[in-house]
């Protein structure tokens, strides 16, 4: 049989380009495909609730066997990622696709829907200054902004922000803010000159949160089980998408496959796609007429780097490098919890002299995480901890800057000869930004200190970008401005990995838009 | 260094009391012991800590671990304590000790105040105590 599409993985990039395709032509999706153990239905109410009515079960929250607290010996692991119904998302990657990173800690994630599992949920579209290296316009990316917004529901307020989150209609009315969201911002219009002097604007965040009822999904609830709970109908999953394109038939699904490699035939004949059936069926070989590489930017250039057997080119690597800048509001110490907020409160922007970029954060209270995961950072001793989980922690927020990764890329990526990938990337300077933000929101009552900041290594804000970047004139490693890898319309990269550059907004709506518009100029080779 | 021996039903109670000020309930108990494998890791990197003696001899182990974590950084008592903390956090009974289910803002001035002198304390008393018992291996 011969495939009219093939589409390589069900996260952003692959739902979006399967919602395009659908129905137009004959498509099949490959995946991995790993899929949460249970649904966590046990976790009905906020985790307050939970562990007040005794129904906090530790084998959904740390794991029958601790595997949650692995943090407490290994690496930082971001919380989003520890729990365990939660590890489903970056399980056996370094199996699957093992890489060795220097200053750099990626998370790879073969799990259906993708690292948008552990999505933040921030939706935001590029700026046409944003986008002034793609070879491509903001006019361009519209209308698919608008048809993915329209798709998945996005939440959010106009309050001055368009300009740099996108002006959309249609948004659905933004989550109502916590306390602490609600005198961040009133600091920040009481005080507004003074933080727009230090470079710094606040609005209201734009989420892929539903605050109603958006086809069948049922809104949000607010009872901060993200962390824990996997495939939460009020944030927008890819795995929906292609869940319903399954349902009604339109595409053929087959996961527990590893795509490994692809070779054409010839100018303009088939693409045969090669891997490896993770239930031991043995090698899997499929023909079609383009191949939608929508792996995730990591994945995918590997998928091309083996079927190019090259060992010696070092593509580009982008990555936003992050940053945690914790604040207390004094008065609010001994404020009682606020068991039903969304974590994601408010945007901040940096735009001044100490970045090239514009710099976007996003503040968070801190109702999701367990406490524990942060009471050690407290200089007390371990009573003293507690105390201060209780009593400071509902004062709490954290503020986790993106810095953009833009002009010559930070990182470098190769193939080793064992086909595990070698990765390295440049040291980002932070911490000036941070200091300034603490300064801005000092006069406010919101106290700071440099030395809490902090700053995981390159990798883990799970942004990553730019190795088979779109230009007008591509070479072998490069798309065209429609995502065809070299030139080659058969071929078409419709992730991240085609990103010119990496600013510093979360990147799914984009990579969304994107896969929307590369998959329907696929379609219109396809129909030519 | 750990070994198979090291008592791990006294070390859970020892910390445990050290912790909530009560001795610990059988179920949490039973899920510190399930946790063994974790209790017990050693992945290298941790500084090692006499164990043994710290129970036998039931010494502070809040005043050893915050000397030990200023100090020293990543130890396996702190890994020990953080690990109790998870299972006491999903216990309803001590749902209040992390929990501020009413605002009570003087109450919290005054009990972090009273808790930044007694870590002030504990941290004195925990200099001491690792080195007059030898609590580091060498």
């Amino acid at each position: 049989m011969i495939w009219d599409a093939i589409i390589i993985g069900s996260g952003p990039a692959g739902a979006a380009a399967a919602l395009r395709l659908a129905g137009h032509c004959k498509v099949l999706v490959l995946d991995v495909g790993h899929r949460p153990l249970e649904r966590g239905d046990a976790l009905d109410a906020s985790q307050y609730e939970l562990k007040r009515s005794g129904r906090a079960d530790p084998a959904l929250l740390i794991g029958k066997r601790g595997e949650a607290l692995h943090n407490i010996h290994q690496d930082y692991l971001s919380p989003k990622l520890k729990a365990p119904l939660m590890r489903f998302v970056s399980a056996g990657w370094q199996e699957l696709s093992p890489i060795v990173g220097e200053g750099f800690s990626p998370v790879v994630s073969h799990a259906r829907g993708g690292l948008a599992n552990a999505w933040g949920a921030g939706a935001y579209r590029f700026t046409a200054g944003e986008l002034r290296r793609f070879p491509l316009t903001l006019a361009e990316l519209e209308p698919w902004y608008r048809k993915v917004e329209d798709h998945i529901g996005v939440s959010g307020a106009a309050d001055g922000f368009d300009g740099w989150l996108g002006a959309s209609d249609g948004l659905l009315p933004p989550p109502a803010l916590s306390r602490l969201g609600t005198a961040a911002l009133r600091a920040y219009e009481d005080r507004r000159a003074a933080f727009n002097r230090r470079g710094f604007r606040i609005g209201r965040q734009r989420l892929a949160l539903l605050t109603r009822q958006h086809g069948d999904r049922a809104a949000y609830r607010g009872d901060g089980t993200e962390f824990f709970r996997p495939e939460n109908e009020g944030i927008y999953n890819p795995w929906f998408t292609m869940r319903a394109l399954i349902a009604v038939g339109t595409i053929t699904y087959r996961d527990q496959v590893l795509i490994e490699s692809y070779t054409t035939e010839g100018p303009t004949g088939d693409v045969i796609v090669r891997g490896r059936d993770l239930t031991g069926a043995g090698a899997i070989t499929e023909r079609c007429r383009r191949l939608i590489l929508a792996a995730g930017a990591i994945n995918s250039s590997r998928i091309v780097l083996t079927s190019h057997r090259d060992d010696a080119v070092r593509l580009p690597l982008r990555d936003n490098q992050i940053s945690y800048v914790p604040m207390v509001r004094l008065r609010a110490i001994g404020e009682a919890v606020e068991p039903h907020s969304t974590p994601a409160q408010l945007v901040v922007l940096y735009e001044g002299p100490l970045s090239p970029e514009p710099v976007q954060a996003s503040f968070y209270g801190m109702t999701a995480p367990l406490w524990n995961d942060y009471a050690f950072s407290f200089p007390l001793a371990a009573r003293g901890t507690m105390a201060a989980v209780r009593h400071i922690m509902p004062a709490m927020a954290i503020v986790q800057l993106f810095y953009a990764d833009c002009g010559p890329p930070s990182g470098w990526m190769s193939l080793s000869p064992d086909r595990s990938l070698r990765a390295a990337m440049g040291h980002t300077t932070r911490g000036q930004i941070e200091r300034e933000l603490i300064k801005a929101f000092l006069p406010s009552g919101f106290v700071g200190h440099p030395a809490l900041c902090q700053y995981p290594a390159a990798g883990n804000s799970f942004h990553y970008a730019g190795m088979l970047p779109m230009t007008q004139q591509p070479s072998r490693f490069q798309c065209s401005p429609a995502g065809e890898l070299g030139g080659d319309a058969r071929i078409i990269a419709a992730d991240a990995a085609s990103f010119t550059e990496l600013p510093s907004k979360n990147l799914t709506l984009t990579i969304m838009a994107n896969a929307m518009r590369v998959a329907d100029h696929a379609l219109s080779t396809l129909t030519m | 260094m750990e070994t198979p021996e090291t008592d791990r039903t006294g070390e859970a109670a020892h910390i445990f009391h050290a912790l909530l000020g009560y001795p610990i309930p059988p179920e949490l108990r039973d899920r510190w012991l399930a946790l063994d494998e974790l209790v017990a890791a050693d992945p290298g990197g941790a500084l090692a800590v006499n164990m043994h003696a710290i129970i036998a001899k039931r010494l502070d182990v809040e005043a050893i671990e915050f000397w030990l974590r200023v100090c020293r950084g990543r130890n396996r008592l702190g890994q020990k304590i953080q690990i109790m903390c998870y299972l006491a956090e999903l216990d309803q009974a001590n749902y209040h000790a992390w929990v501020a289910a009413r605002p009570a803002p003087l109450r919290a001035w005054s009990c972090m105040a009273w808790h930044g002198a007694r870590s002030a304390w504990k941290f004195v008393k925990g200099a001491f105590l690792v080195r007059h018992h030898c609590l580091l291996h060498q």
